[in-house]
């Protein structure tokens, strides 16, 4: 399958609710501690439904992206952080758009380091800790697969292999 | 089978606490019913036809007599007193209250039993062969490389968000009783030595675009299962068509690019994660086994003479029993059985909870606990002394599951259909019901041979019904229930897998049972000595049992 072709298809997919999202009010979280924190989002908004590999071109030199999802259950943004992360150990990983409080233990897993909740999910923030419950950031004591964190930057060398290019962000 | 560590309970404790936290989150309205839906189907959690319904997996069809009877307790406490078994190695319970459903997961978590992944669109709960580890025809013991796939798919957050659903099937023998060609991703066994190969599928399926599964790669070695998958998993995530339901399944990606290129693809990333995290060593399988606990062979005994029913009167219905209940097993001595949980007045799959409870105690008695659960919602007892087998007959038989209709027409597979199902078009259980009522007598049921027949509510084809050697499918005709008949399906078990052609126009729901009954009754007039069911229909066709079936046409159903 040609690359325009791949284009298309990916295309035809995307749902462009993106205005409507970008205009939520939002609070952001960091996901190693779940602490409510002040951060903007980056100017570097990633789309999911655009390929990996146009993607990662986008990447080149920046310190932080955000990757965009247009809906809570297009599990694409997720493959994207994953992908990321394992390339890159420093870029800081951000989550914007269609997100709820259930979607930080998936996020945190994929390597994202702060997400951007909608105003509404304040409810879930400690008033003392300023933090959001323990449960939602880890609510397994166990893992039977790594998280992209541990393998953070250790498939850059592949990637490049694969890609033909420098891939380090 | 495998014992779960006191870890692997925790996590389904923890499993349970996080639904009804996500429950408390949904009722303050901090998440959405829509983004609440996914959470739920992947704890088997449904809002059906008229309750909730909660499917409950059981790992590649193993279970123990302490599990089954906790499901007895949990579909007694929870529910009305019985259970489904489904095409898919799970239970369903039909009208659980959803407040209830965490306090029956933690009840279930006891016990090792959970409904993680056994819905939504992530990575399914794995399906085996019943038979894995006791089939004589084995190459390899299938189950701990379930396992080791059933823990990483666990939760993986990659896997959690699909285009849609994503079923995966392994098998370690020649003989297909996994239905691996209609699986999504499917490893075959190759060979065990020097080390574990697997042939891998992808893109089969049933449902609406009924596909059997393309070769995606000849030889997988076992250390790369993990990494492949997730290479497999990645293209489908990234690519797999999430602007239309019914084209979203892999078997639509995999058909609109063609399987060189998916497999150039799924390659591709292959060659990046391969090494990665996701590589399987030696020693993930050696942990894996080492909680694998099988029954004591030793305690096979052979019958000293021939097998006689304790009951006289009951002899010949003991060889019945015998000869297509009693499924070969690689132990000398040891039988399999099966326990048919079909037949009249049962719809396919059925068991109160007190059935569930007494074929638990039967498994401790005869078994040693052991117990699986087919894909053709039947039970299997895998480790009887060959000397016990009367008195097991007899035990079961007073208990009303001593059947001896395993292969035959009343061995039927049906989902629950529009009975239950919202998805349904049409009931299945009635014309399951209907058909089982003409066949009562086993020696016209012999007489048929071997007939493989599953019934579907719907397109969505939980009751497999293009891998029948007969397949009905309910259909909806402006509101009202209509039943296609499909002939030539196979699953793959004994012959070459092959999916089923609608023989003509659909029936009304009075004419379908008719339909059959004169497809079975032109088969018997037909067939050639020693001739089955699916081979008559291989050798004649579709067209003459298309022709008599219209005879059950009746003019005050005929549409324009």
């Amino acid at each position: 399958m040609n690359s325009m072709t791949m284009q298309n298809l990916n295309q035809k997919q995307s749902v462009d609710n993106t205005a409507v999202l970008q205009e939520q009010r939002t609070f952001a979280v960091e996901l190693r501690g779940g602490k409510v924190i002040e951060a903007d989002v980056p100017a570097l908004v990633l789309d999911p439904t655009h390929s990996w590999e146009e993607n990662f071109q986008k990447i080149q030199g920046a310190d932080s992206v955000a990757i965009f999802f247009p809906k809570a259950v297009d599990g694409r943004g997720l493959s994207l952080a994953a992908r990321i992360r394992e390339i890159s150990a420093q870029i800081q990983l951000h989550a914007i758009g269609a997100l709820h409080v259930d979607m930080i233990y998936f996020l945190r897993r994929c390597g994202v380091d702060i997400c951007h909740l909608p105003e509404k999910s304040k409810a879930v923030v400690d008033e003392q800790t300023q933090a959001v419950k323990k449960s939602l950031l880890q609510p397994f004591s166990l893992h039977y697969q790594q998280s992209a964190d541990s393998i953070a930057g250790q498939l850059a060398d592949k990637v490049q292999v694969v890609l033909g290019t420098q891939v380090a962000a | 089978m495998y014992q779960p560590t006191s870890l692997d309970t925790q996590l389904l404790h923890e499993r349970a606490q996080q639904l009804e936290e996500q429950l408390d989150r949904n009722r303050q309205g901090l998440i959405s019913d829509d983004d609440f839906k996914p959470l739920r189907l992947q704890n088997g959690l449904y809002i059906q036809r008229h309750a909730p319904m909660l499917r409950i997996a059981i790992a590649y069809g193993m279970l123990r007599s302490d599990q089954l009877r906790r499901l007895a307790y949990v579909s007694r406490t929870y529910d009305r007193g019985y259970g489904h078994l489904t095409t898919r190695q799970n239970m369903q319970l039909n009208w659980i209250e959803v407040d209830d459903v965490p306090a029956a997961l933690h009840s279930l978590a006891d016990v090792g039993l959970h409904g993680i992944q056994s819905s939504g669109n992530c990575l399914r709960n794995i399906t085996s062969d019943a038979l894995a580890g006791i089939a004589p025809d084995e190459i390899l013991d299938p189950r701990p490389y379930a396992e080791l796939l059933r823990q990483w798919s666990t939760f993986h957050p990659e896997l959690a968000f699909l285009p849609r659903k994503f079923k995966v099937a392994l098998t370690g023998t020649p003989q297909d009783r996994a239905l691996v060609q209609v699986h999504d991703l499917a490893f075959e066994v190759v060979r065990a030595k020097p080390q574990a190969v697997f042939r891998v599928r992808v893109g089969g399926g049933l449902g609406r675009t009924p596909i059997l599964g393309p070769v995606l790669r000849e030889e997988l070695d076992w250390h790369d299962l993990l990494s492949f998958t997730h290479a497999v998993m990645r293209v489908y995530n990234e690519l797999g068509r999430r602007d239309n339901l019914t084209k979203a399944r892999i078997k639509i990606l995999v058909r609109t690019v063609g399987i060189e290129v998916f497999s150039e693809m799924v390659e591709r990333e292959f060659e990046v994660i391969r090494h990665g995290p996701d590589q399987l060593h030696d020693e993930d399988l050696e942990r894996v086994k080492q909680r694998f606990v099988d029954p004591d062979w030793s305690k096979a005994r052979k019958a000293t003479v021939d097998l006689k029913a304790i009951d006289p009167q009951q002899q010949k219905a003991f060889e019945r029993w015998l000869k297509h209940n009693r499924l070969p097993h690689r132990v000398n001595g040891m039988a399999a059985v099966l326990i048919t949980v079909k037949g009249p007045g049962r719809p396919p799959g059925d068991l109160t909870s007190d059935e569930m409870d007494a074929v638990a105690d039967v498994a401790d008695r005869y078994s040693q606990g052991f117990i699986r659960v087919s894909h053709t919602q039947n039970l299997v007892l895998p480790a009887v002394p060959e000397a016990d087998l009367p008195m097991l007959y007899e035990d079961l038989r007073a208990l009303n599951l001593a059947k001896p209709v395993g292969g035959l027409l009343n061995d039927m597979v049906a989902c629950p259909g529009g009975d239950y199902c919202a998805l349904a078009n049409a009931r299945s259980i009635p014309v399951a019901e209907d058909i089982a009522r003409r066949y009562e007598d086993i020696d016209a049921l012999e007489s048929l041979g071997p007939i493989d027949l599953r019934i579907s509510g719907c397109m969505n084809s939980c009751g497999h019904h293009h891998i029948g050697h007969i397949g009905i499918l309910g259909v909806d005709k402006d509101g009202k229930a209509f039943y296609q008949v499909l002939l030539g399906g196979h699953s793959g078990h004994g012959a070459k897998a092959a999916l089923g052609k609608i023989i003509g126009r659909a029936f009304a729901e009075d004419e379908v049972a008719d339909a059959i009954e004169l497809i079975l009754e032109h088969y018997l007039e037909v067939r050639l000595p020693g001739e089955t069911f699916h081979d008559t229909v291989q050798r004649l066709g579709h067209t003459p049992f298309a022709q008599v079936a219209d005879k059950a046409r009746k003019p005050e159903n005929v549409r324009s």
